[in-house]
């Protein structure tokens, strides 16, 4: 029989005993690792947050969105300023422009140009818009009969880009390559319905403002609007619509969620409260992942915490089990045991307890730790919620109507962080199965090895005592 | 041959010093058989640990074949107990949860005996002291205090030691086991050449070793016959 085994043996001599210290390092066990899954799942919600919110901001001219409203336009040099503030990634502008069928227009159509800071100078093209009228199309375009004019189709938007569209995405290019920054001249990407309906692919050309543009790339950006358009280098927009130097508007994508707000705050201040509005929607998701971020170093603390509680309750069993055999101690002393042999006798028993306890601690992991992580997260999440009742927004005094109008923040704002939160997803996955055998081990060595370690080193004598 | 030379043993005891064993000296030729007698409290099992060197001396020579132990390390102690000693105690020692077989086979584990090796050796030895068949299978719980003291006996034989000490193997058991365990233990000291020392408080059975010593206040005297 090897000392493996006799330790396996040992750990087995009372089964009471051996039943009552497995249940009890399971709930130990169980309980951190349940706090290992909980920050697991929380680092992951964390992590879903920040790639819904994004991290971009706009900046619009202050006063002014989407072509209405007032104020003085953005410029180049703002871009460049933008540029110089910390944490920002990247800095997008766009300026844009309409085309409108050359045959339509040549057949008296007027084109609808937009209102506002840009002055939007209106241009013909050869191309088609992929855009049926529909209703909405046929609304203002019709005569006293109801019958579109000849050749009709429908104005083509036009974009000047750095190299994203106007939400601040990349371009999902299908063909060829997309603009980029330093593009100049009269290359274009073009929506893929655009192209489908006017047969381009890359290296196609095409007029637009009596110019000859040559197309590098197909977009798809996942919108039939979207896609039924154009995108030309900011410059060369800028050329064509008559306003060199001004954008319409800039998106600025930041380098981690956390920095949104600081960022939001140093544009403003850079390029003055009275000439930009910045607009970021996420306060709410902030708070959400300030809320996450208390529950994830709870649950670490409270992780560490159950580790250490474990071990020192397989410290004091094995000292006790230690003790209650120091007689046998003496005898194995006495007939050849070495203090190797006897302190890997007593390792291997408190291995055997403490994986019995993991597997055990395992179990409840799986069935407690998805409502343990979700009752953390909903206990944070009401008493924020609470707080931003007593000192949030209030509903008596009418709405912003410019917020309303544009569809963002107001919403957004009475959605609270909890429900922006949900429901967290526990899983126990290999990992956190590995981390708790890891432990287990760690506690099991150190647990035994030192009340093993100062029972061995009692001189053998002992075992004479009392006979 | 053992010899022991102005053996001391000195500790603390509350406030004042304790001598268990002062100025020891006698010799035992190989396969003799001694016992030490004396009343309780005099020493007797001091000096046993001192010769099993499960305890260190304070002052003096422990020589067994020319090697003095008191002189050795902890890790040579260790191989000494090991290979060269053999205990058995007055309340057996058997380790609980173990067969009659798997006690005798411990101290061969410890000294690297193969499994298959030490099993046949094992049951060779309980056959010798007299525990025979489905009794050599039984933990130490199911067997009564003479056959728990036969296999403790075995346990003792089993790395073939060269000394064996028995500290009152007789003390629990009752007047006819008793004889028929020190009968064993006489008996191996022809068959294995074994040096053995007993400490007991039976005058009967110490008379019947070759030699007898009383220890009185520390200080040893062999009994005249």
């Amino acid at each position: 029989m090897s000392v493996v085994i006799r330790g396996v043996k040992n750990a087995f001599r009372n089964w009471l005993r051996t039943l009552a210290v497995v249940l009890i390092l399971a709930i130990g066990i169980g309980l951190s690792l349940s706090m290992l899954v909980a920050n697991e799942a929380v680092t992951a919600k964390i992590n879903d947050l920040k790639a819904q919110v994004g991290t971009t901001l706009s900046v619009n001219p202050a006063g002014s969105r989407d072509g209405e409203g007032g104020g003085d336009p953005l410029t180049n040099s703002q871009i460049e300023a933008i540029n110089k503030v910390s944490h920002v990634s990247s800095v997008n502008g766009i300026a844009d422009f309409t085309l409108l069928n050359q045959d339509s227009a040549a057949s008296g159509n007027e084109m609808r140009l937009k209102m506002g800071v840009e002055e939007v100078k209106p241009g013909t093209t050869n191309l088609k818009s992929s855009v049926e009228p529909g209703k909405i199309g046929r609304r203002g375009n019709t005569d006293a009969s109801g019958q579109l004019p000849a050749n009709f189709s429908l104005p083509i938007n036009g974009v000047g880009t750095m190299g994203k569209d106007m939400d601040g995405k990349a371009y999902n290019i299908t063909a060829g390559r997309t603009i980029s920054k330093d593009d100049k001249g009269y290359v274009a990407i073009v929506g893929s319905d655009l192209a489908a309906k006017n047969g381009l692919s890359v290296g196609s050309i095409f007029t637009a403002y009596d110019k000859t543009f040559t197309v590098v790339g197909i977009f798809d950006q996942g919108s039939t609007f979207v896609n039924a358009g154009l995108a030309v280098p900011l410059a060369t927009a800028q050329e064509l619509n008559g306003n060199s130097g001004e954008v319409r508007s800039i998106t600025v994508t930041v380098d981690s969620v956390e920095n949104l707000e600081s960022v939001q705050a140093a544009i403003v201040s850079a390029l003055g409260k009275d000439k930009v509005d910045v607009t970021a929607n996420q306060t709410n998701v902030q708070s959400a992942i300030d809320n996450l971020k208390s529950v994830q170093q709870i649950s670490i603390i409270a992780f560490v915490g159950a580790l250490i509680a474990t071990a020192v309750i397989i410290f004091l069993i094995m000292m006790m089990i230690v003790r209650e055999r120091r007689r046998e101690i003496g005898v194995l002393k006495a007939i050849g045991g070495s203090n190797r042999t006897i302190v890997t006798q007593f390792i291997v028993e408190s291995l055997v307890l403490v994986l019995l306890g993991t597997i055990v601690g395992l179990g409840i992991t799986l069935v407690s730790s998805g409502g343990i992580a979700n009752a953390l997260v909903d206990s944070n999440s009401s008493s924020d919620s609470a707080q931003n009742m007593q000192s949030g927004p209030s509903f008596d005094g009418g709405a912003d109507p410019v917020r309303m109008q544009f569809g963002k923040g107001f919403a957004s704002e009475l959605e609270s962080s909890a429900s922006l939160v949900g429901q967290v997803a526990a899983n126990v996955g290999w990992t956190t199965v590995g981390y708790g055998l890891l432990a287990a081990i760690i506690i099991a060595v150190v647990g035994s090895a030192i009340p093993a370690w100062l029972i061995a080193k009692v001189r053998p004598a002992e075992v004479l005592r009392g006979e | 041959m053992l010899k022991v030379t102005k053996l001391q043993k000195r500790f603390k005891s509350g406030d004042g010093l304790v001598t268990p064993v002062k100025d020891v000296t006698f010799t035992l030729d190989t396969g003799s058989f001694a016992a030490i007698i004396g009343k309780s409290g005099s020493g007797k099992s001091t000096l046993l640990a001192l010769l099993g060197a499960l305890d260190r001396p304070s002052e003096g020579a422990i020589e067994v074949d020319d090697v003095n132990i008191a002189k050795l390390s902890d890790k040579k102690l260790t191989a000494y107990r090991r290979a060269d000693i053999g205990f058995v105690f007055q309340q057996y020692n058997l380790v609980p949860n173990l067969t009659a077989l798997e006690n005798v086979m411990l101290p061969m584990e410890f000294a690297g005996v193969p499994g298959a090796v030490r099993r046949e050796r094992a049951g060779k030895l309980l056959d010798q002291v007299g525990l025979e068949g489905a009794k050599q299978s039984r933990r130490p719980a199911r067997l009564s205090g003479g056959e728990q003291q036969r296999v403790a006996i075995a346990r003792a034989l089993a790395n073939k030691p060269k000394l064996i000490l028995a500290d009152e193997p007789t003390g629990n058991l009752d007047t006819q086991t008793g004889e028929r365990i020190f009968k064993l233990l006489h008996d191996l000291t022809r068959t294995e050449n074994v040096t053995i020392v007993t400490v007991t408080h039976d005058l009967s059975i110490a008379g019947k070793t070759d030699k007898t010593f009383r220890l009185s206040d520390g200080v040893l005297n062999e009994e005249k016959r």
